[in-house]
């Protein structure tokens, strides 16, 4: 066992599971759910960390957990892979009862509750990007290596979904 | 955009991080039992102080200052021969010089500055250390004081030409090095013979002031007497 690999597990779970399960949450709408997807996450970087050398260990364990939450939809669902949860008002409702007995306040509730409903709006390739963006506020460089595609094609769903979002939210 | 971050506030409770990872480290050890996996939940301080850079400089800066501070203040009552001397004469009493702009004011410091140094002498005369080299160490240190204030009443006079001034800080200090350099004198009388010459450089300041000044006083009467008989 090679306990430079369990050091740099500790610290990637350390300084990414809030935002992976948010990242997962926003999909699934589930928490057990999410946090099963989170758990499998972490166990396929800890393969993948035996495997080979990894640089980019964030953009590694989004990959994964992107890759993991389109097999969810595929095997349970039966519905296209690239729909995702903001656009299913079901989902969404689950998702804001586990918000309300969560951590956070009634002002950042309500506002946060808003600002999902609004991005729910957004296609979903423009929501992804704008959300890892601005939310857990990637560089559009690492954006492109979750999503497999170039810094520029990020870029542009960056920038227009953000027009969206704006438009959407009468700024 | 600003509105998104607030979601960031959706987060595992720390228990509920705790738990997912000794779900993740049981199903690794099951595969690999030599693997050693292991998270502690951080201290809600060093939770805090970890999140802002700006925090960690903020508190690293308070913990500097705190440090220098309590050694500054230590060492103003540090006399030669003490680790903390040169703290003050190097580091303490430069401090002012910065706040101190005009020539008057640099001057009553160099004033204060030049009875600190009589005071020591006093002090470790009266505890018994006085030695050569301490004495030596004053005797420079004095010096430099003595030219900073000869500096500044050259400065005062060229600038404004203000005598009156200049007239209340000599007196000042003169009335002050009279008083020290008596005590001086006693002390040097019980002082072993090494420490015979001790703040020589004093009282001969002393004794040249005293005659400056009368020469001075002697001149201005002689000028004064001339332009009434005229």
């Amino acid at each position: 066992m090679n306990p430079h690999l369990s050091k740099l597990f500790e610290k990637a779970y350390r300084e990414n599971t809030d935002a992976l399960f948010r990242f997962v949450l926003y999909r699934v709408s589930d928490k057990d759910q999410a946090l099963d997807i989170v758990e499998d996450t972490y166990l396929r970087f800890w393969q993948t960390l035996q495997k080979e050398a990894v640089l980019e260990p964030r953009a590694l364990l989004y990959r994964i957990a992107r890759n993991l939450v389109i097999d969810w939809y595929k095997k349970k669902k039966s519905i296209p892979v690239q729909t995702f949860a903001g656009e299913n008002s079901e989902k969404t409702e689950v998702f804001m009862d586990m918000f309300e007995g969560n951590i956070i306040g009634v002002d950042v509730k309500l506002e946060a509750k808003m600002i999902i409903e609004k991005m729910a709006g957004l296609e979903p390739i423009y929501r992804e990007a704008v959300y890892l963006r601005y939310v857990e506020e990637l560089s559009p460089k690492e954006i492109a290596e979750i999503l497999g595609v170039s810094s520029n094609v990020i870029s542009v769903r960056i920038n227009r979904g953000v027009s969206l979002l704006k438009s959407l939210l009468h700024i | 955009m600003h509105e998104l971050k607030k979601l960031k506030d959706i987060k595992l409770s720390d228990l509920e991080k705790k738990e997912l990872f000794k779900r993740i480290s049981n199903t690794i050890l099951k595969k690999d039992s030599d693997t050693k996996l292991s998270y502690s939940i951080p201290s809600p301080f060093f939770s805090f102080s970890i999140r802002s850079s700006f925090l960690k400089v903020g508190f690293s800066a308070i913990f500097l200052l705190s440090i220098t501070s309590a050694t500054a203040f230590a060492s103003l009552d540090a006399l030669p021969g003490d680790v903390l001397y040169g703290v003050k004469t190097n580091f303490v009493e430069k401090i002012p010089n910065f706040i101190y702009f005009t020539p008057e004011s640099r001057a009553e410091y160099s004033f204060k500055k030049i009875e600190n140094r009589v005071d020591e002498f006093e002090r470790l005369s009266a505890k018994g250390k006085l030695t050569k080299e301490k004495t030596e160490r004053i005797e420079k240190d004095l010096n430099k004081n003595f030219n900073d204030f000869d500096e500044n009443i050259r400065q005062i006079r060229e600038r404004a030409k203000d005598n009156n001034n200049i007239n209340r800080l000599e007196g000042e200090l003169e009335v002050s090095l009279e008083q020290h350099s008596e005590k001086i004198k006693k002390i040097r009388e019980k002082e072993r013979e090494e420490n015979k010459q001790a703040l020589e450089s004093v009282i001969e300041r002393v004794r040249n002031r005293k005659e400056n000044k009368q020469k001075n006083e002697e001149n201005i009467k002689h000028e004064e007497r001339n332009a009434t008989e005229d």
